[in-house]
């Protein structure tokens, strides 16, 4: 590949920077009216059916279809888009019901003052459970949200609620959401179930979705960018949760007698994450996909068999594992990569349920950049310090008493054999791990236990050893990543030059509308340094960026690297190549053993004895032969 | 509360522990293997104290002589479910792992509702109602049988994992899959192996289990949380640690009986494994294990 070829093949990348510009004028507004429409039109035929259903059974179905639907929705905030798999999404419908229940039944407080006051709870008891729980990663979190709906269902057991009758108010049925007639309930499900869905639209349409989508991708990465992934992960909860909450209430009112199991049990859980399943998590419209298809199963087997029988949770069952083996991602998954040029009408119904949302181009977004213009540096000056770091791992020491001060304009290796420290010095450099003595300062402020986030607004970013892009993002979006969040704000206009130069710089600019994880092995290493300089950060910290390039390109990446620095960047670069770093930069740090035991000159560091000793060997006058 | 109660409260932890460590062991095992966190763990349960319950009443046998067939059946049946449907998952894909046992858990259970009814079915032994008292305190002989039991297969798991080249290679592949392979495992055919043995463990303490509780298909859901407790605590994937585990939550269930209403011990076991799995480093900073 060629680094050099950006610029004849940037066409395309043209063509979406004409997009975004045009998109702020007419063609945002039609293309935003396409796709806020569909929830609306979609409610208002939805009413209309159901106004004609008089048959009470197909009324209450039509209910549960909306009610599903729109759980469905908030469990896909939390579950599809942040990609945290919840399995206790009932402690929010169920808290939601019961705290409406309890305060009308011992206050008289009518359900619709209690839906706010449910509405706040459910998003509270998000916000509690949710704050630790979402330090925990994968199966972890997965495992503690089992717990949160099965103390509820105990305690409210306990509290003497096993089985609740709602007091009746026969008289006024719109104060007290008592109707006779399901119809009610489902309109009012139905109209909750189209703001949930707007709501989603607007996520997929705004800058949040690539947050959510950094996030759900790769923690470590999100986090590289500047992303708060677990402030991030809150908001999500926090909202998913109290609206679950709130249809929770209007759920145990349609339902009219209430048991902990019916608000709180497995069920509840399963059945939010099974119309997820289904359909398709992270896609907006595949919650209701996932429950058309399945709560009339559900309904007609407990039809059948009767609601205690197991019959529904059996097919349910049987459902989860069908699903899990063949349509992993869910239906909507199956309908994108369906090719429409073969299947026409399928392609065409996909292209119609995702109108105006995944397929949309990334909006142009206001970003941030931590640009050096706006907090001048001087040339020289001291921008990151460690004094003292160490870094034990139990009785290992990785690093000891390590003493290094980075200036602005360096371009600074390090380099050490495997397992001298070199990976643990980069990880407390750019605050991945907290060191065990010792301090950091980021230009004379102490940022020794600063998140890894917190750094990277402040300018300091980094890559990987072993690439971590954001694989079902495209190269385009990768880079947008790179500067949404940050220090400095900037125009929209701004933004996108700023997108597209360095991906132009590595040449992967004609390759912008590409899926990450389609590139080869180098082009995505190319894609991380891209995405560092997108928000032209102070310091860039590369780990290994050498590997598994070939001779002319590294050539071409030193190329880049070089042009960078010129324009003011302070480069670090860590590798254990000394010959190959030795000849790149300016000032060479050698590790061993976790001691430093070398810094200066490349030229007399290579030549110091105990370097020569403890590290090159013979290995070093074998090279300079 | 006299001295008496608090140490009956301990001589029933301690039994109800032993039962929890054979039921930890299982699942821990099958973490600490496939990385995967069976939901059907306490199904195989419930299914080995009904295959206890039919076989000593239609056939008059003692259940504690059934412990080791039941097990071996439902090993077989584990097996099946390793080599059916978690090999053919993405090894890495912890999700589709997770809702794959949950979609199996919720199969086994409400089967064995639609099959049996929601009856709880007991099993009358000469033992079950009998009672051996020293200093005062009652300790009812089908437990004790049954902690006796499961220390007994304790003891031969443990002989199996440090003694036999199986069981090497399980725990080599638990540690570090690539090398385990790299050095002549084949580590497709342990991961099958551990979740035949730990689902067995869980059908040969589903026996003993059913001398002294009631079997009914949805019986795993009081011991599911219960299980998952003993193997965080002891830290998923160590089979010792689980053990220690399982006495610790039977001590903790047991004595929060002395404080707590009946009804509230259990919310005791949820926080407690709430708090552990909050406070564990493991969980805190996850995506450093990766790096």
């Amino acid at each position: 590949m060629a680094f050099g070829s950006g610029c004849e093949h940037f066409g395309s990348g043209r063509e979406m920077v004409a997009s975004g510009v045009r998109a702020q004028g007419l063609g945002a507004l039609q293309s935003r009216l396409r796709a806020y429409s569909v929830p609306v039109i979609a409610c208002g035929v939805f009413i209309a059916i159901v106004s004609q259903i008089t048959d009470f059974y197909l009324s209450r179905l039509a209910a549960l279809i909306a009610f599903w639907a729109a759980v469905g929705m908030t469990w896909n905030l939390i579950g599809g888009y942040a990609g945290q798999l919840s399995l206790g999404h009932a402690a929010f419908v169920g808290l939601g019901g019961y705290v409406a229940l309890v305060l009308q039944q011992e206050f008289g407080i009518v359900p619709w003052l209690g839906l706010l006051a449910s509405t706040f709870a459910a998003g509270l008891a998000a916000l509690i459970v949710g704050a630790p729980t979402l330090r925990l990663s994968g199966i972890y979190f997965s495992l503690a949200t089992l717990a949160y709906p099965l103390i509820l269902q105990v305690l409210f057991t306990y509290w003497g609620y096993q089985e609740a009758l709602i007091p009746a108010h026969p008289e006024s049925p719109f104060l007290f959401m008592q109707w006779r007639d399901n119809r009610w309930y489902a309109a009012i499900f139905g109209m909750i179930l189209m703001l949930c869905w707007l709501a989603t639209v607007f996520l997929e349409r705004s800058h949040w979705r690539y947050l959510l989508t950094a996030v759900r991708e790769d923690e470590a990465a999100a986090a590289a960018v500047g992303i708060n992934t677990w402030l991030v992960k809150l908001w999500a909860f926090v909202i998913s949760g109290s609206i679950a909450g709130m249809l929770g209430v209007i759920y145990a009112q349609m339902l009219f007698v209430v048991t902990p199991e019916t608000m709180f049990g497995i069920g509840v859980s399963v059945q939010a994450l099974i119309v997820n399943l289904v359909g398709g998590p992270g896609y907006a419209i595949g919650p209701l996909l996932g429950t058309l298809i399945t709560v009339p199963i559900s309904q007609a087997l407990e039809a059948q068999f009767g609601s205690i029988s197991g019959a529904a949770q059996l097919v349910y069952g049987l459902v989860l594992i069908v699903v899990v083996l063949t349509i992993p991602h869910g239906l909507m998954d199956e309908l994108r990569r369906i090719d429409p040029a073969q299947y026409p009408t399928l392609g065409r119904i996909g292209s119609l349920l995702m109108r105006g949302t995944t397929r949309a181009a990334p909006p142009s977004v206001p970003g941030v950049v931590s640009s050096p213009v706006s907090a001048p540096v001087g040339k020289g000056e001291v921008l990151l310090k460690a004094d003292g770091l160490g870094k034990a791992y139990g009785g290992v020491i990785a690093l000891r008493d390590f003493n290094l001060e980075i200036r602005q304009h360096e371009f600074i290796g390090i380099v050490g054999p495997n397992g001298a420290g070199k990976t643990t010095l980069f990880d407390l450099l750019s605050g991945f791990q907290r060191p065990t003595s010792g301090r950091l300062y980021l230009r004379g402020e102490n940022v020794t236990r600063s998140a890894p986030y917190r750094l990277a607004r402040s300018g300091v970013r980094r890559t990987f050893q072993i690439p971590r892009p954001f694989g079902r993002l495209t190269v385009y979006e990768n880079a947008m990543l790179g500067g949404l969040v940050g220090g400095t704000e900037v125009a929209r206009s701004s933004m996108e030059e700023a997108i597209w130069r360095p991906l132009r710089a590595v040449g992967l600019a004609h390759l912008a509308n590409k899926h990450a994880e389609s590139l080869g092995p180098s082009q995505i290493r190319l894609l991380e340094v891209a995405r560092a300089l997108v928000s032209r950060p102070l310091l860039l910290l590369l780990d290994e960026p050498l590997a598994g390039l070939d001779p002319s390109e590294v050539h071409e990446l030193i190329d880049i690297l070089r042009g960078q620095q010129a324009e003011g960047l302070t480069i670090v670069l860590v590798d254990h190549a000394i010959e190959t770093v030795a000849k790149i930069v300016e000032r060479l740090v050698v590790i061993d053993n976790g001691l430093l035991i070398g810094d200066g000159v490349p030229a007399e560091v290579t030549r110091m004895p105990r370097v020569v000793e403890a590290y090159l060997g013979s290995r070093w006058d074998d090279a300079r032969r | 509360m006299s001295l008496t109660t608090i140490f009956q409260a301990i001589v029933g932890g301690l039994l109800l522990g032993g039962v929890y460590a054979l039921l930890a062991a299982g699942l821990t095992l099958i973490f600490g293997v496939m990385r995967v966190i069976n939901f059907a763990q306490a199904e195989f349960m419930m299914l080995g104290m009904f295959g206890a319950y039919f076989l000593s009443t239609w056939f008059s046998i003692d259940p504690l002589l059934l412990t080791v067939p039941v097990g071996i059946v439902i090993g077989a049946l584990g097996l099946l479910m390793a080599q059916g449907l978690l090999e053919r998952v993405p090894r890495g894909d912890h999700n589709a792992q997770l809702i794959l046992t949950l979609g199996v858990s919720l199969v086994l259970q409400n089967l064995a509702l639609l099959l049996l009814g929601p009856t709880p079915r007991v099993v009358v032994r000469p033992y079950t109602n009998a009672y051996w008292s020293p200093a005062g305190l009652f300790i009812n002989h089908a437990r004790l049988y049954a902690c006796v039991a499961s220390l007994v297969i304790m003891l031969a798991l443990y002989l199996f994992l440090t003694r036999t080249w199986t069981g090497r290679a399980m725990r080599a592949t638990a540690d570090d899959p690539l090398s385990a392979g790299g050095v002549g495992v084949n580590v497709r055919r342990i991961h099958v192996i551990a979740f035949m043995v730990g689902s067995g463990l869980a059908g040969l303490a589903g026996t003993l289990i059913a001398t002294f509780n009631a079997a009914a298909p949805s019986i795993g859901n009081n011991f599911i949380i219960i299980m998952f407790l003993a193997v965080v605590l002891g830290g998923l994937g160590s089979v010792a640690g689980a053990t220690l585990g399982a006495f610790v939550v039977g001590l903790v269930q047991s004595m929060s009986g002395l404080l707590l209403p009946l009804q509230l011990q259990n919310v005791m076991l949820f926080l407690v494994f709430v708090l552990i799995l909050l406070v564990r480093p493991q969980g805190l900073f996850g995506f450093r294990q990766r790096v």
